[in-house]
């Protein structure tokens, strides 16, 4: 929301920051983050014989176990509370818009897909190709991004598809007995292969890929869910424009509605 | 029976009654004449013998025997004596075990009796292969710990190693190439490993003595293979075996086909084999995009420093 008119003048902001991160996927992403690296922790060991020292660091088998449950019971939590609280609410709302519309008909619409902010769209390829060409010296500067870029899509996906295949291959393993009541025994085999090596890919992403995107101060922007204002305009300039502009009509035509796309910005 | 199956003299003596009613000699007598043989033998593992906890009152001669004057017959000829009766060729590094494995027979009857059918006790009396375990392989001959001995090595943690340490170190490998007509490899790796990557084999040694090694599932002296009707691993057979109470009690016929650590190949389990060559691709071709992405991202970073 705008805070221009609170005061204006006295408290008048010396720079801006800008909501990235809601308290609520705040709190999921650190649930999320102490729950992934407890799996991997527990893991690593259960899968490689070589890292199987820790087994008795951690106090034996069934407390490796136990914390791997734990943990994974958490890791699911969080991923079905981002479908129920963001996923969902958010595919109700494009819903509602286009109610009477049928389904056939409104996945070919591309303003559909675009509604859905980490979906890959069109820009998204030519982001891809103007990076090559950056990272290839042809040209000087780094594609314009939104809220959400070519990197952030990639990673969400990801995870979108790895924690369906993660608790799936994880509840077969918990419970073979359940799933060779109907299927046969080798799935038992191929959800335990589906579970280490996807376990190893996300362990590689996260560990390496995801901390070097961060970098510094990176716990501070996931504790703070703020960007400032020249990060803004440095990461996610097409973002900073769009809000700008929303700012501006909403400045013209006194608000009575809420900004779009739950975006909030805050003075300080 | 086997044609090779030799007779312990004891029960021919004793008309194969059971080891109940063999007199054993005990208490001083036994210690008396121990001595007399450790007078010469106190340096070798027969002094060990001393400190043994199961057949603490039995006489060397009990297992020894063919020892019964002195001077004793040298243990090459123990082996030939046992040879006659009936073990067909001995290598001559095996002799001494095979008459050692002879006398066991005295009193564990009947576990003598399932081993002549198993696959080990066929190999070695029907085929003549020496290579396959007598008795003193598994447990030791000198010092035979319980096997709920920590020691021992019979004790559920040491089975896999005992098993493999000498023997199972890529032998199926082996044994299938010689004995498949198209002369096809049918694992390419030794499926011995694949029990050390497994659950079974972590959870017994990190604190689950309950949980499976070789001989939960292939028995410890009726090991047969999996087409033997009788086998404990033939998938007639599996959901007892699989379904032990301190295992998996409520398995089912599904769930038992699972069982085994044959490693996926082409020929055995290809959904898996191709599975699991998916993914390592989509794992190397992630990991290779990402140590590029990262390396250039670097680079440049670097460059816009300076």
């Amino acid at each position: 929301m705008v805070n221009d008119k609170r005061q204006p003048g006295k408290h008048r902001p010396a720079h801006r920051t800008f909501l990235r991160f809601p308290l609520k996927h705040r709190i999921m992403h650190w649930i999320f983050a102490l729950s992934f690296i407890v799996l991997a922790l527990t893991g690593l060991p259960l899968r490689f014989d070589g890292l199987a020292f820790l087994i008795p660091v951690f106090g034996g088998i069934v407390v490796v176990h136990r914390m791997h449950y734990v943990a994974a019971a958490g890791l699911s939590a969080v991923f079905l509370f981002h479908l129920l609280l963001d996923v969902i609410p958010l595919l109700r709302r494009i819903y509602a818009k286009v109610s009477g519309l049928e389904i056939s008909l409104l996945l070919k619409c591309k303003r559909f897909w675009h509604a859905i902010p980490l979906l890959p769209h069109g820009k998204d390829l030519e982001d891809v190709r103007e990076l090559i060409l950056y990272y290839c010296n042809v040209v000087q500067s780094k594609p314009q991004f939104d809220r959400f870029n070519v990197h952030h899509k990639f990673g969400y996906l990801a995870v979108f598809w790895g924690m369906p295949v993660m608790m799936l291959s994880g509840l077969a393993m918990l419970k073979p007995m359940w799933v060779t009541r109907l299927l046969p025994g080798d799935f038992v085999l191929l959800a335990k292969l589906a579970h280490s090596e996807e376990a190893l890919l996300a362990i590689g992403v996260i560990f390496v890929w995801h901390l070097y995107e961060v970098r510094f101060p990176f716990v501070k922007r996931m504790l703070t869910g703020r960007l400032s204002e020249e990060e803004m305009m440095r990461h996610h300039p097409l973002e900073y424009q769009r809000i700008l502009r929303q700012r501006a009509r909403q400045l013209r035509t006194l608000p009575t509605e809420p900004a779009e796309g739950g975006l909030e910005e805050s003075s300080q | 029976m086997c044609s090779y199956a030799p007779v312990s003299p004891y029960q021919e003596q004793l008309g194969a009654k059971g080891y109940e009613d063999i007199l054993l000699p005990s208490g001083e007598f036994v210690k008396q004449q121990n001595a007399q043989c450790l007078q010469c033998h106190h340096l070798g593992e027969g002094f060990k013998y001393q400190s043994t906890e199961i057949h603490k009152e039995l006489a060397c001669t009990n297992c020894h025997i063919d020892i019964s004057e002195f001077p004793h017959l040298a243990t090459v000829e123990v082996g030939q004596r046992a040879n006659k009766n009936g073990f067909g060729q001995v290598s001559s590094a095996r002799k001494h075990f095979t008459g050692a494995s002879y006398s066991c027979i005295t009193c564990h009857d009947k576990e003598y009796a399932d081993f002549l059918s198993d696959s080990h006790g066929r190999a070695l009396f029907e085929q003549a292969n020496f290579k396959a375990p007598l008795c003193t392989d598994c447990h030791r001959r000198h010092n035979p710990f319980s096997k709920q001995d920590l020691r021992s090595r019979v004790y559920p943690v040491n089975i896999p190693k005992t098993c493999v340490r000498d023997c199972h170190a890529g032998i199926e490998e082996l044994v299938l190439r010689d004995s498949t007509a198209s002369g096809q490899v049918v694992y390419e790796s030794s499926p011995e490993e694949a029990y050390f990557e497994s659950g079974h084999w972590k959870a017994l040694k990190y604190g689950m003595v309950n949980s499976a090694q070789c001989v939960s599932c292939h028995t410890a002296h009726q090991i047969l293979g999996p087409d033997a009707p009788q086998s404990s691993i033939n998938m007639a057979n599996r959901i007892q075996t699989c379904g032990q109470k301190s295992c998996h009690p409520q398995t089912n016929a599904n769930f038992v086909q699972a069982a085994g650590h044959a490693i996926p190949s082409r020929h055995k389990r290809a959904v898996l084999f191709y599975a699991k060559k998916l993914f390592s691709l989509l794992i190397w071709t992630v990991f290779s995009l990402l140590a590029v992405y990262i390396s250039m991202d670097a680079y440049k970073r670097l460059r816009k420093q300076r």
